[in-house]
């Protein structure tokens, strides 16, 4: 419960800017991507290489700097 | 800022355009009126198109799309200065001059937006839909911009190859804007990926600058066989290059205030 919980968190906070598609999309893809593994299995633990995968996507939507601010977004919100 | 405001602002251009073209149309100032209106939207999409590409950081991958988009306005509006009286009939061989610039306007356009919509490729998204569906989407692109663009391509190169350099100018244009709309598909595609969410913005008010070039070609290739004048045909598309020009001014602007909002709140 607490594992899938992780990714709705980040789901939560990637939608308003990815849009709900792609929101769940990305998590879904860079979990097999980064553990090859399904998003429900995500714990807290796999937060920091997750977040190393989805870095280059958030960098070529808007940049290294607002790429930053999205995953410490993500960071807060799924230490809160 | 609103996104319906950018959206706004095209369309609020275009009837304001509309309005007075049809108030001075027959008059002395009409030309004068249609050369500035012109030149005023190329000079506002390049600034849009320099917002967008100055809200990055040096080296990163939608600055430089957005850079050959700016690119291509430069280089127009460079041409359309080398077509002032005093220019022109100083300079001998304008006509290449005027025809390389053009060239060098529709390279960085088919450049720009084939890497603004070849962005989710690189971001690594996910485009919606089955691949059936996208290459379906991609063909019927292709034919509208065959059926649009490919006489102007073929009877311009018929008349370069018969020795006139001029006709250069005339198959830069016709081919970058048939590979323009080509790409309508990828970024229409990448706009509908991005759907409900603040990133798509860009994509969807580019892909109504590219239906605008498209409806623009549209009117001067169909027009006259539709029975339209030559004013109207005039009118109507230079409305549509209005559009075209404003809705690319607002997506460099939108591109430009998601990176800033993006930023400012995440760190809230």
């Amino acid at each position: 419960m607490d594992q899938q919980s992780i990714a709705d968190r980040i789901i939560e906070v990637l939608e308003p800017y990815l849009g709900p598609h792609n929101a769940r999309t990305a998590v879904k893809t860079f979990a097999r991507r980064v553990f090859q593994r399904t998003p429900d299995t995500l714990t807290s633990e796999d937060l920091p290489a997750l977040l190393d995968g989805m870095r280059p996507m958030l960098r070529t939507l808007v940049g290294e700097d607002s790429a930053e601010s999205v995953l410490e977004a993500i960071k807060r919100e799924v230490k809160a | 800022m609103r996104f319906r405001v950018l959206v706004a602002i095209p369309l609020a251009w275009a009837v304001v355009f509309i309005v007075t073209d049809l108030l001075l149309q027959g008059t002395e100032g009409y030309r004068i009126f249609l050369r500035t209106e012109i030149e005023l939207v190329k000079g506002l999409a390049l600034i849009g198109c320099l917002a967008a590409a100055f809200s990055f950081n040096r080296g990163e991958y939608l600055r430089r799309a957005w850079l050959f988009m700016g690119g291509c306005m430069f280089f127009l509006l460079l041409r359309d200065l080398t077509m002032l009286p005093a220019i022109e009939s100083s300079i001998e061989s304008i006509d290449l001059i005027q025809g390389v610039l053009v060239v060098l306007a529709n390279a960085s356009v088919v450049v720009g937006i084939y890497m603004l919509a070849q962005a989710w490729r690189v971001a690594g998204l996910e485009l919606p839909g089955t691949k059936g569906q996208r290459w379906a989407g991609l063909l019927i692109a292709v034919l509208l911009a065959a059926a649009l663009g490919g006489p102007g391509v073929i009877n311009n190169f018929i008349e370069l190859v018969g020795g006139d350099a001029a006709a250069l100018t005339g198959v830069a244009m016709a081919l970058g804007d048939m590979i323009s709309l080509i790409l309508i598909a990828p970024v229409l595609f990448t706009a509908l990926a991005l759907r409900g969410g603040l990133f798509g913005w860009p994509w969807w008010l580019l892909t109504a600058s590219l239906v605008s070039w498209l409806l623009y070609d549209g009117v001067l290739e169909m027009g006259p066989y539709l029975g339209a004048g030559e004013q109207t045909v005039r009118s109507v598309s230079e409305m549509f290059r209005a559009l075209a020009c404003m809705f690319e001014f607002s997506a460099g602007l939108g591109q430009f205030y998601i990176v800033r909002r993006t930023k400012e709140d995440s760190q809230a």
